[in-house]
């Protein structure tokens, strides 16, 4: 996982111990969270991208292996 | 005021009030020091856990969902450390090797449970940590 935390804190001139108060959590885990080795619950993705003017796919980006296409589902696209 | 700030300011006070009874039991109570250190070093560790967790977290929360989550893994495998703990001891004196009394036996174990375990992970100041050290103290003191 990646994310663009540290970018968008950055625009908004806020520092990590910021950000954490601002979304109730210590420090540490916005340092863990800006270099991708926290996976976070939803409720605080939700709270950090509001936090950050954001939404939530524009700050935690998953890199999903595309699925190989099915006849079924090529179909279904077809349609 | 926040609670964290809140909390530790009720870990100084008890310490305080702690030390300050045990230092009063030692003086006014003659020949008995058992229970004055007890509640002086239990006092201390209130005390000590109170200010330097004030000094390092300030403001910010003392747990969070990450932290939480570490401290539930951590316990997820607790039982473990103490079955193989067991076993360690279990074989040590079967074999010989040691002789363990049940007295050292059980005193090994509440240290184990209550200092060393994953789960416990800011052990030294912690709830187990402080029970650790109350129990290190009462066992010095009797063995005088």
């Amino acid at each position: 996982m990646q994310t663009r935390i540290k970018e968008y804190r950055s625009r908004l001139s806020l520092t990590q111990e910021d950000l954490a108060r601002k979304v109730g959590v210590r420090r540490e885990t916005i340092v863990f969270l800006e270099q991708g080795k926290y996976n976070p619950s939803l409720r605080l993705a939700h709270d950090i991208a509001r936090a950050l003017h954001a939404r939530i796919d524009d700050l935690f980006i998953f890199e999903v292996e595309p699925e190989p296409e099915s006849p079924e589902h090529r179909e279904i696209l077809v349609d | 005021m926040t609670r964290t700030k809140q909390r530790n300011l009720y870990r100084i006070i008890i310490g305080v009030l702690m030390v300050a009874s045990g230092l009063v039991s030692i003086i006014l109570i003659t020949g008995e020091t058992v229970i004055g250190s007890i509640l002086l070093v239990a006092g201390l560790i209130f005390l000590i856990r109170g200010i330097s967790w004030h000094l390092r977290d300030g403001d910010s929360p003392e747990s969070d969902e990450r932290s939480k989550k570490i401290g539930a893994y951590g316990l997820s495998y607790a039982w473990l450390t103490g079955l193989f703990f067991m076993f360690g001891l279990f074989w040590l004196d079967y074999l010989n090797i040691v002789r363990l009394g049940t007295q050292v036996a059980l005193a090994l174990s509440i240290m184990l449970f209550s200092r060393f375990q994953p789960g416990c992970t800011r052990c030294t100041c912690s709830g187990e940590g402080m029970l650790n050290n109350m129990f290190w103290s009462v066992y010095a003191c009797r063995q005088g």
